[in-house]
């Protein structure tokens, strides 16, 4: 038993791990396009790492399946919500960032 | 939406019916845990069913259940080296990016198969669905343009059709690009 907790441990705080760095990527990312990036994909696999960590505990199947409903919604909520912001976005003409090192080609 | 409810209680419509029926049923389950009141769950799942059904009339293209697993699998894997790629650019101070805009051809019919696509490859690595022209062209964003962002949008248009049954008509379509 003490084995899961660590396990369960280690899925939780990597799990918030991964939000911390989404939050730096919408921080640090040059354009709205490389930012929806950072926050879609690093807090999905955090909410997975952190659902999976509960997954662990839970007590019963119906909870267990909760919690992985819970995932899968917001897993195609956010892919809905980065493809709207990204759509909107070209749509108003935002252009994408660049990398000024990159631009002999 | 008249049309549609004259066209009666055909096979698909039955099809349609019995499987959202049984998803509400699992969803009510779900939700309400190990103390279920079946006898408030039931008739509540049967209605609904039948106003989904009403608004939403049968889709054209039928997932094949036996096929999530090995879909889930791909997609888990995926994102985990999503999440992994994006932190890894995130945290280098360098900043690592080489964002571009691809256009992309799809093979996959209109429907739900594209959207699918769609949703599954904004949460694939380094890529991102912007637009899409006419149902048939994709602007990706992608985050490295060094990567193979068409192969891996390839495999996961291959994997969607997979899981709707669709290979035959896919892969005479999948060898020309």
């Amino acid at each position: 038993m003490i084995l899961l907790d660590w396990v369960q441990g280690a899925l939780l705080l990597s799990g918030l791990g991964f939000f911390l760095v989404g939050t730096v990527g919408l921080l640090r990312f040059p354009d709205v396009y490389t930012r929806v990036h950072a926050l879609t994909k690093a807090d999905n696999l955090g909410l997975g790492l952190i659902v999976f960590g509960l997954l662990i505990g839970a007590d019963s199947v119906p909870v267990a399946l909760k919690l992985l409903l819970i995932w899968g919604l917001a897993l195609i909520a956010s892919a809905t919500a980065g493809y709207l912001v990204a759509r909107a976005a070209r749509r108003r003409g935002v252009r994408p960032w660049k990398a000024r090192n990159w631009e002999d080609d | 939406m008249a049309e549609q409810g004259k066209a009666g209680w055909n096979a698909p419509r039955v099809r349609a019916y019995g499987f959202r029926l049984g998803l509400l049923l699992l969803l009510w389950w779900i939700l309400s845990g190990s103390t279920s009141d079946w006898w408030f769950g039931l008739p509540l799942a049967a209605v609904t069913a039948g106003f989904s059904l009403w608004l939403t009339p049968p889709a054209r293209f039928m997932l094949r259940p036996l096929r999530f697993p090995a879909f889930a699998i791909f997609f888990l894997w995926q994102s985990l080296l999503a999440g992994w790629d994006v932190a890894r650019r995130t945290l280098h101070p360098g900043l690592p990016l080489r964002p571009e805009i691809l256009h992309l051809g799809l093979n996959l019919p209109p429907g739900a198969p594209t959207w699918w696509l769609m949703l599954t490859i904004s949460l694939l690595p380094g890529t991102l669905s912007v637009r899409l022209h006419d149902q048939q062209i994709l602007e990706v964003h992608c985050l490295d343009s060094r990567l193979d962002v068409a192969g891996s949008v390839r495999e996961t248009e291959v994997q969607i059709a997979r899981l709707y049954g669709l290979q035959a008509a896919f892969s005479s379509g999948g060898d020309r690009a």
